[in-house]
């Protein structure tokens, strides 16, 4: 370290486990998950909030983890591209992207797919234009939007026709 | 959704995307590597007077400061076509945010406070920004005529002229005349992942990670620049997060490699998005476009004159203002033509991508233009004063491959760099191209029937020369497949085929 750099003690939960350690009080969200815990899933590349590809999620709210100070995160809830397939298992929103080709050259899909989850977590059943807002913060050289757009749509549709079916099952269960 | 023949199968590697396990360049964990970051000047054009590298070194952590004296002399330089881009700028930098000296250290925090303490005294040197400024007879030139020595050219900014043209224009009679000048200004490519490059010393050779496209080339160009034969040369290029042609070619490889070796440690650059907006991109044009129409909705002529706004260095981009020039006169039949495309010299960052002369001459080839809304010159013939040919664009066919043979003068009709002379197969490419995908399937492979030979080999071709590791993997394990499912994956020689359940 050049000059005396603060360092201070946090904890976060990140991807459901409590995780303590030292951080420097300089160091943002992004460098803490890349560098000291090795979650490299939030890609670098504007560091001013304008491409979306380090989006993780904060207490509910997706965040673009390079405009965060890492010690602003003391006591939240963290959620990263890592934390969202359970034992190698695809979440629906994951699987969908691929489904739907969303994912061509795949650096901005771990930001993308973060924000098409918080979306679904927070709206469910999102109209065209709620998607289009929802991924708004997020760019894709690649130019997947509408692919994006689908695979989001579809797995709001999928969760429906799951939920649907259940009430089904449980209306003829009861009869 | 996968994998049988007419479905869309999944991407391959897209597990990988969509989990954030993917590597890119950035993302690898390399042990005892060093961060390196650049030193540069704020002006376009200086002469450097003096680099002080103490208080710099001073810094805890800080490893190496790396200024042209650190290097062979004389300066090494490298260049896909030219070889005129040195390591580090040496006496003078020919461009905003060419580096002229590089800090490496144990962290990021360390090498950036380093390079804010490493004092470049220099002069700034009056430099040329526009065309006409660059073609002026007293113009400060780009590029030192020592480089380019036995070149006509290399006592100006022009770096070189393609002349391309059939017919005899001057004697072509048209009814109605349009032209134009159309500017297009410079434009980066903007892959969303910036350019990074790791060197790590390996025995007596070195490994080098690089978005780069072109992963043999480099090879190529460490070899030669560091004296040290192929095979101690591994070139190591992850998928990249996006390229659009602008990670074609060496950059800061050469660099990185010479501060690892002097180091003894791995060295890792990763640029900012800025230093890549810097690195590289498409040039700035302007390309006047005369076109003489007959009053029967036929063209006359198209006479045609481009200049590029290229580089200071010319990276690759003169051999693509060439083969963006050539095809200028789009697929139309067109009696006579004369083009002339130049690659002007520029105190800006190197150019990988050029505008095609077509998009200015008014069509691109299979593309169907916007009748209206576009200042090209059969929209504007439109729109000019009588004769008016009434809707040109209805009338004037496309070329069949008799009339193209005449572009012959760039080489042979069909051949490599010929696109539009043999439409059909260049319509079929992209289908090939997705063949190339795995077929992750339970079902027998159907397309294995009548040409299998030619694809297996495509594939074979793509496996070896991309190494990119993910293309063609052959572990079964990925893609979300239902548990249980039989698994067809392909080896490397894109011929074995396992099944396992």
């Amino acid at each position: 370290m050049t000059q005396p750099v603060h360092r201070l003690p946090v904890t976060m939960t990140v991807n459901r486990r409590v995780r303590e350690f030292e951080v420097a009080a300089h160091h943002t969200l992004l460098d803490v998950l890349r560098d000291e815990l090795g979650l490299t899933g939030a890609k670098e590349c504007c560091l001013v909030g304008e491409c979306g590809a380090c989006t993780v999620i904060v207490d509910g709210r997706t965040v673009d983890a390079c405009l965060m100070l890492a010690v602003e995160a003391d006591g939240a809830r963290l959620t990263t591209i890592e934390g969202l397939a359970e034992e190698g298992r695809l979440s629906p929103i994951q699987g969908a992207f691929l489904d739907h080709g969303g994912v061509q050259c795949g650096f901005c899909i771990p930001g993308q797919v973060i924000s098409a989850h918080a979306l679904l977590e927070a709206n469910p059943h999102p109209t065209r234009a709620e998607v289009d807002e929802g991924i708004a913060g997020n760019l894709c050289r690649c130019g997947c939007y509408e692919q994006i757009a689908e695979a989001i749509l579809a797995t709001a549709k999928a969760s429906d026709d799951l939920e649907g079916g259940r009430a089904r099952t449980t209306e003829a269960a009861e009869r | 959704m996968n994998g049988r023949v007419g479905a869309s199968p999944r991407r391959v590697g897209g597990h990988e995307r969509v989990t954030g396990e993917q590597a890119y360049v950035a993302d690898l964990d390399i042990p005892d590597v060093l961060h390196a970051r650049l030193v540069t000047v704020d002006c376009a054009r200086a002469r450097i007077i003096s680099i002080d590298t103490t208080a710099a070194m001073g810094v805890p952590g800080v490893r190496l400061v790396m200024t042209p004296a650190d290097l062979p002399d004389p300066m090494p330089r490298f260049g896909p076509q030219f070889v005129d881009r040195p390591v580090l700028a040496i006496g003078e930098t020919h461009y905003h945010g060419e580096a002229v000296a590089a800090v490496a250290a144990d962290t990021k925090d360390a090498a950036e406070e380093a390079v804010r303490l490493v004092k470049v005294e220099y002069e700034e040197l009056p430099a040329v920004f526009t065309v006409d400024a660059a073609l002026d007879p007293g113009a400060p030139l780009v590029q030192d005529p020592s480089l380019r020595p036995n070149d006509p050219f290399s006592a100006t900014n022009v770096l070189r002229e393609h002349r391309v043209g059939w017919g005899d224009l001057d004697a072509a009679v048209a009814d109605l005349v349009v032209e134009h000048t159309y500017q297009f200004p410079m434009v980066t490519q903007f892959a969303i992942e910036p350019h990074a490059y790791i060197a790590a010393p390996e025995g007596d050779g070195i490994s080098v990670w690089s978005t780069i496209q072109h992963p043999n080339w480099l090879q190529k160009v460490l070899a030669r620049i560091l004296g040290l034969p192929l095979s101690k040369v591994r070139i190591l290029s992850p998928d990249p997060g996006g390229a659009f042609g602008g990670k074609q070619h060496a950059k800061y490889e050469p660099l990185v490699a010479f501060m690892a070796l002097r180091a003894g440690r791995p060295v890792r650059l990763v640029l900012t998005l800025e230093e890549t907006f810097q690195a590289v991109r498409r040039a700035s044009a302007s390309i006047r476009v005369r076109t003489g129409f007959r009053t029967d909705g036929t063209l006359a002529f198209q006479d045609i004159a481009a200049d590029y706004l290229i580089g200071a260095y010319a990276d690759i981009a003169d051999r693509v203002v060439g083969k963006g020039s050539y095809p200028g006169c789009g697929p139309y039949r067109v009696p006579a033509a004369r083009i002339l495309a130049r690659s002007i010299l520029s105190p800006y960052h190197p150019v990988d991508r050029v505008p095609r002369v077509r998009r200015a001459a008014g069509q691109l080839g299979g593309r169907v233009e916007p009748r209206r809304g576009r200042h090209r010159p059969r929209d504007r013939s439109a729109r000019a004063p009588p004769p008016q040919p009434r809707a040109p664009r209805r009338v004037v066919h496309p070329v069949r491959h008799a009339g193209r043979r005449r572009l012959g003068a760039v080489g042979p009709p069909g051949g490599r760099d010929d696109r539009l002379g043999n439409a059909p197969a260049a319509r079929s490419r992209p289908r090939h191209r997705r063949r190339h995908q795995v077929r992750p399937d339970d079902r027998p492979l159907l397309l294995d029937g009548p040409t299998p030979r030619r694809r297996q080999h495509r594939r074979l071709r793509r496996h070896v020369g991309h190494g990119s590791g993910s293309a063609d993997d052959p572990r079964p394990d990925r893609g979300g497949r239902a548990r249980g499912a039989a698994r067809v994956g392909h080896g490397r020689d894109g011929r074995h085929r396992r099944r396992a359940v």
